[in-house]
């Protein structure tokens, strides 16, 4: 079946609250300026950006020992991220990759060799294979999300992003940092916006709000990974920023390889055509493609395109091909799930 | 359409249009907990904040960004109204 794709970037008409104009425009790109509009915004945010790092550099938080706590994935996007944040901003990082029992082997080794490469410290942190296999589980056979969720990625990925932010706010309040920066792209931080501050009550509110549905579906193990810690979280002074550095910068995917090649990083096999350090990605893609019409990264790569850092036939060539059968088993088999749940 | 009737008006269309889920359809009231109806979540909460901000030309303090009185339209119609109510007095 065909389908019709906005002319300027690449949604589909299955998107959800898509029209198109009489030229093929949709609604999406009629909210945003042209290409030359949308720099100019990137230079404001990159200017934001830079005073926020300045200070962070000149003034460091007393005691603490790290000036940001990077959410480090391995992929592409969080390692350029940290090369951006160490070699333009020389800050003092301390990466945080989150091992959901998914990830390649590949990472791994990218993970060690751009952290020594560029001279950060890092952890891995493994939650318990089983605890990330039930809320694998709960994503794909239970309406776990809001249903907003569906437009910034599949319930899989929202699943990790979630348990991912929640626990870099607790390394930061930990390590007393009040930075937390990501190689955030799509659906982790509103559209338009590189860092977003979060105080105590802000917190406090998210916490409440997310805690009691995971507690609902999980028992009380999710409080492990989805709590804040509320002694650090209850503290008047915690403030934190949580910046997404990419969007407010010029690149390209090709120059961010390329750049981070020279590093040592090598691009998974394994990973499927739109990520680069998780194996379960493709289950995602393949479920939320069945079930909601489009894929998950439409929204994302429809960005990059309207932004002109990335070819419309590019981005086509990645959402046009939907993984399945014999790719995705091995995956199911370890979730404990098979390919008729898909249709949920 | 009374003032305050025209800013609930914005609010529900903002949230319907964000949430994907018509609240008349869905038989969501006013005063309903948007968190606990499956409407928002933390997400959804920095996006609203971010909206009202900019929408009604105000900034929240601490105290109303963790204000419960944010989960409902009920709730934030008041906000709306009280912060309209202190910049015409200021």
């Amino acid at each position: 079946m065909t389908v019709t794709r906005c002319t300027r970037c690449i949604l589909p008409e299955t998107f959800p609250n898509i029209t198109f104009d009489d030229r093929g425009v949709c609604s999406y790109c009629r909210e945003v300026g042209d290409v030359q509009q949308l720099a100019v915004e990137r230079q404001a945010l990159q200017s934001q950006l830079d005073a926020l790092f300045h200070e962070a550099k000149a003034n460091p938080k007393s005691g603490a020992i790290y000036d940001v706590i990077v959410a480090y994935s391995g992929g592409k996007d969080s390692t350029y991220t940290l090369k951006l944040l160490r070699e333009r901003y020389q800050l003092n990082c301390l990466a945080v990759t989150i091992d959901n029992g998914f990830l390649s082997e590949s990472t791994f080794e990218n993970c060690r060799t751009i952290a020594d490469r560029l001279s950060v410290d890092h952890i891995f942190f493994k939650p318990a294979f089983d605890f990330m296999r039930r809320l694998y589980q709960l994503s794909v056979t239970r309406e776990l999300h809001v249903k907003s969720a569906i437009k910034r990625a599949s319930a899989i990925c929202n699943s990790c992003i979630n348990l991912v932010n929640v626990h870099m706010i607790n390394v930061a309040l930990q390590n007393g940092v009040s930075i937390v920066a990501g190689g955030y792209l799509g659906g982790q931080l509103p559209r338009g916006k590189a860092h977003i501050e979060l105080n105590r009550n802000l917190m406090a509110r998210m916490r409440e709000s997310d805690l009691a549905k995971y507690e609902r579906h999980l028992g009380a193990v999710a409080r492990n990974y989805f709590a804040l810690h509320a002694n650090n979280a209850d503290d008047s002074d915690n403030v934190i920023c949580v910046v997404n550095p990419l969007v407010a910068f010029d690149y390209d995917e090709a120059q961010i390889v390329r750049e981070i090649t020279a590093l040592g990083w090598k691009p998974p096999k394994d990973t499927g055509l739109n990520s680069t350090n998780c194996m379960l990605n493709d289950v995602g893609i393949a479920i939320h493609q069945r079930r909601h019409g489009f894929h998950p990264y439409e929204p994302e790569l429809a960005q990059l395109v309207r932004e002109g850092r990335m070819e419309r036939s590019d981005a086509l060539r990645k959402v046009e091909t939907i993984p399945s059968g014999e790719v995705l088993q091995p995956i199911l088999q370890r979730l404990s799930l098979k390919e008729e749940q898909f249709e949920g | 359409m009374s003032n305050n009737g025209l800013v609930r008006q914005k609010i529900v269309e903002y949230i319907e249009d964000v949430s994907l889920v018509s609240l008349t359809e869905q038989q969501i009231g006013d005063g309903d907990n948007l968190f606990e109806v499956g409407i928002l979540d933390s997400y959804g909460l920095i996006e609203l904040l971010l909206y009202l901000e900019k929408q009604f030309a105000f900034k929240l303090t601490e105290e109303e960004m963790a204000s419960p009185r944010l989960a409902s339209v009920e709730g934030i119609c008041a906000i709306v109204a009280e912060k309209a109510m202190v910049a015409r007095e200021a």
